[in-house]
């Protein structure tokens, strides 16, 4: 039996009909849809719109039969369900066909080879996550009035131009990297745009801490998986979009100007700066750009700082 | 001047405090608000990393550096001839919601020099505070350098909209801040540490009695038949500093060691209940006093007091075991291995430990071993007796432990622990943060 899944509700859907009959993991694959490589891999689940997610009351009991799968997997599993790997739903399906019929505390044993696998997707989609929110990077791009205003590469569109459904949105799907992100702009409202690019499909899991955060702000994060646009109400998903040329901010300067004047060139620990913001990033943070030059720098202002200090000593 | 000049005169000026953490703090968020900011709860967030290896999770600036006071080992001190500047409160609250909004920061960590008075200095650094909650309904974090000699008002003002309290103990001994600091007093330090403990305490109580009032109320649980839905009984409790207070030492501006060091910060653990003591080493500052040492201590210096800090707090050691006795009679931290293990070393007799029967506190002193891979041995060992083999997968580095366990098919060689090279060996790859030479790039 194959199962091509495209999100974790059609996952959880199957699973729960083939744990039912007991199918075991040997006999079924979970595949992730042709042609869409590890990357890409989900289109959006609109689960992650509702907090409400019954996500073990669906497993819990099926006719009665308690199927012993704890609400802690569940959440973790939709986590999972975000990593790019191909094998995610094989994985998962295995590990829940394992916790009802062999062991109910098997997720507790740290040296089991599925058990560890499982741990380390769920490190690396959180450990993105974590990531996501410390260095997402919002740029203002004004004000807007009129209507269907084009700010360069950012096309901007009415709210009303996006059909909203419910909790669901309309624009899910693969990814067009060829097009420029639509971007609704309300008017006469300030609207910050940040581009990211994820190592795993998690912009449904992290929207909501922005939105969050962010409340009273118009934002949108565009990523080339998929775009998440705020206005202080809900969170509209739309496909993915191309890194937008996006026009100057202010206030980038002051940030640099902090960031170079926080340094302290007595101390130089460049391997503990890049074990916490990896290379990969930099192209996306404005502040790494002067990492190269406050590193040259920095030997020749500690040596002005002892001369000034020696000199002071001699008088 | 421009904001920008002052930014770079603030900032330059703020970077010598250790302290960027924007954790602790209650949850709150922005909906239902017009303003912005969230907090987790738990840990904040570091949103970039300067080379300097430090987090960057606050907007760390000074109010002014212009200062009265002449502290020696301070780059603001009066007789310094830096330059100066001063920001309105307004362009403060500008800059934070400026770089929030664009998630550069977590919000604002605002210390000051003394300007005028300590009262007056103080009054300026609440009204950023209280500008940023009250007339922009900011929600993100805030934490407030202290002045010590301000009037105990104010620290209660400052309380109500700050997360976190700060006070610098400076020095880790009263008489080199009476020969450093001449204006400072370490009873005046104590003495306001103490208001703020009693502050954060009230605040705490408070806190329990209105959660135990509120599951005394029936209406609260039983709401089932009252259409307004479930009534919300808890008393609205006055917030203060709800992410506790914390302190910093300047290492290596005196001579005391680090057992008086660590001596030091286990007094203010226990007797302010700080959240942290940071260690900040001494950075060799322009026109530098001549009460001074000419050079920087060894920034390893620094790492270690970290790691036995985190030693005396969680893995139940005291100041004696790692700094004092046996280990250190000299009662300097070891630069080349970290405090654990030179504990260890200076311990053979305790071990190899036995992994499959250790209790928890025991496997914490193993060096190499963590409270979150002691977790995974117990979780691990109630499916199987653990084999050495296994410790890798629990993720513990096997190089590192192998000489201080044994495992059902694994015993250290007899003379690995007696062996005079084991300190050497173990050194190799030990030295991950040490400070590197310039010119990687």
């Amino acid at each position: 039996m194959e199962f091509v899944i495209e999100n974790f509700t059609q996952w959880r859907n199957y699973s729960r009909a083939l744990l039912l009959e007991g199918i075991a993991p040997e006999q079924v694959s979970f595949t992730i849809p042709h042609g869409s490589g590890d990357l890409f891999g989900s289109p959006i689940d609109s689960l992650s719109l509702t907090r409400e997610i019954k996500l073990s009351g669906a497993l819990k009991k099926v006719n009665g039969k308690p199927l012993g799968i704890s609400r802690e997997f569940m959440r973790q599993a939709y986590w999972v369900g975000h990593h790019s790997s191909a094998q995610r739903w094989q994985l998962l399906y295995s590990l829940a066909w394992r916790q009802i019929y062999q062991d109910k505390k098997l997720l507790q044993n740290p040296v089991d080879e599925q058990v560890a696998l499982f741990h380390r997707l769920l490190k690396a989609v959180s450990r993105d996550h974590h990531k996501m929110k410390a260095f997402v990077r919002f740029q203002s791009i004004g004000e807007f009035s009129g209507e269907g205003k084009v700010y360069q590469a950012v096309e901007i569109i009415e709210p009303e131009q996006l059909h909203v459904d419910g909790a669901r949105h309309k624009y899910g799907g693969r990814s067009n990297q060829s097009k420029p992100c639509k971007v609704m702009a309300a008017e006469e409202t300030e609207h910050f745009v940040a581009w990211f690019e994820p190592d795993h499909a998690i912009l449904p899991l992290v929207a909501p801490f922005f939105a969050k955060r962010f409340s009273s702000m118009s934002w949108s994060i565009l990523t080339p998986h998929e775009c998440v646009h705020w206005h202080q109400e809900q969170l509209v998903f739309t496909q993915g979009a191309a890194r937008p040329p996006l026009p100057e901010d202010k206030t980038e300067q002051l940030w640099l100007q902090y960031y170079a004047s926080i340094f302290n060139p007595a101390r130089v620990k460049v391997n503990a700066m890049q074990s916490e913001m990896a290379k990969k990033y930099w192209k996306n943070l404005p502040e790494a750009q002067l990492i190269q030059t406050l590193l040259q720098r920095a030997s020749s202002r500690v040596d002005v700082m002892f001369r000034l200090g020696n000199a002071d000593k001699g008088k | 001047m421009n904001i920008q000049s002052k930014l770079a005169i603030l900032a330059d000026a703020a970077k010598y405090d250790a302290s960027c953490a924007s954790s602790g703090t209650v949850e709150r968020n922005s909906r239902a608000g017009k303003g912005v900011g969230s907090t987790s709860g738990g840990m904040g967030i570091c949103h970039s990393y300067a080379p300097d290896g430090r987090c960057i999770s606050l907007l760390k600036i000074l109010l002014t550096n212009f200062c009265l006071f002449d502290c020696a080992y301070c780059i603001n001190r009066s007789s310094s001839p830096v330059a100066r500047a001063r920001f309105k409160p307004e362009e403060v609250v500008k800059l934070t919601l400026d770089f929030y909004k664009r998630n550069y920061i977590e919000g604002l960590f605002l210390s000051s020099g003394i300007i005028q008075s300590a009262d007056y200095t103080m009054e300026q650094l609440v009204e950023v505070a209280r500008s940023l909650r009250e007339d922009y309904d900011f929600r993100g974090y805030i934490h407030l350098k202290t002045i010590p000699e301000a009037a105990p008002e104010l620290l209660a003002l400052a309380g109500r909209y700050a997360d976190r309290l700060s006070i610098n103990i400076e020095l880790p001994q009263d008489q080199s801040l009476v020969l450093l600091a001449p204006e400072k007093n370490a009873g005046t330090i104590r003495q306001s540490m103490g208001v703020l403990k009693n502050g954060i305490d009230e605040y705490k109580d408070n806190k329990k009695s209105a959660k135990a009032i509120k599951s005394l109320t029936p209406a609260a649980g039983g709401s089932r038949f009252n259409h307004a839905g479930p009534v919300r009984r808890r008393a609205k409790v006055p917030i203060y500093a709800p992410a506790g207070q914390s302190t910093q030492m300047i290492v290596g501006a005196d001579s005391s060691n680090d057992k008086a060091i660590l001596t030091t910060a286990k007094g203010l653990y226990q007797g302010f209940q700080m959240r942290r003591v940071y260690y900040s080493a001494y950075s060799p500052i322009q026109h530098a006093s001549k009460a001074l040492p000419a050079m920087s201590p060894p920034l390893m210096r620094e790492h270690r007091l970290y790691q036995a800090d985190w030693l005396l707090r969680f893995y139940g050691f005291s100041v004696q075991e790692i700094a004092g006795g046996a280990t250190r009679p000299n009662g300097m931290l070891d630069l080349d291995i970290d405090p654990k293990l030179a504990w260890a070393l200076a311990n053979r007799q305790l071990f190899p430990i036995n992994i499959n029967r250790a209790p928890k506190e025991q496997l914490l002193r193993i060096p190499g071993i963590g409270a979150v891979g002691a977790q995974r041995i117990i979780n691990a060992r109630r499916f199987k007796v653990l084999r050495f083999d296994d410790l890798v997968k629990c993720k513990i580095s096997v190089k590192k432990v192998a000489p201080f366990v044994e495992t059902l098919d694994f015993n250290p060689h007899l003379n690995t622990l007696d062996s005079h090279n084991l300190r050497q060996q173990l050194m190799v790859s030990n030295n991950k943060w040490a400070p590197e030479q310039l010119g990687l790039f």
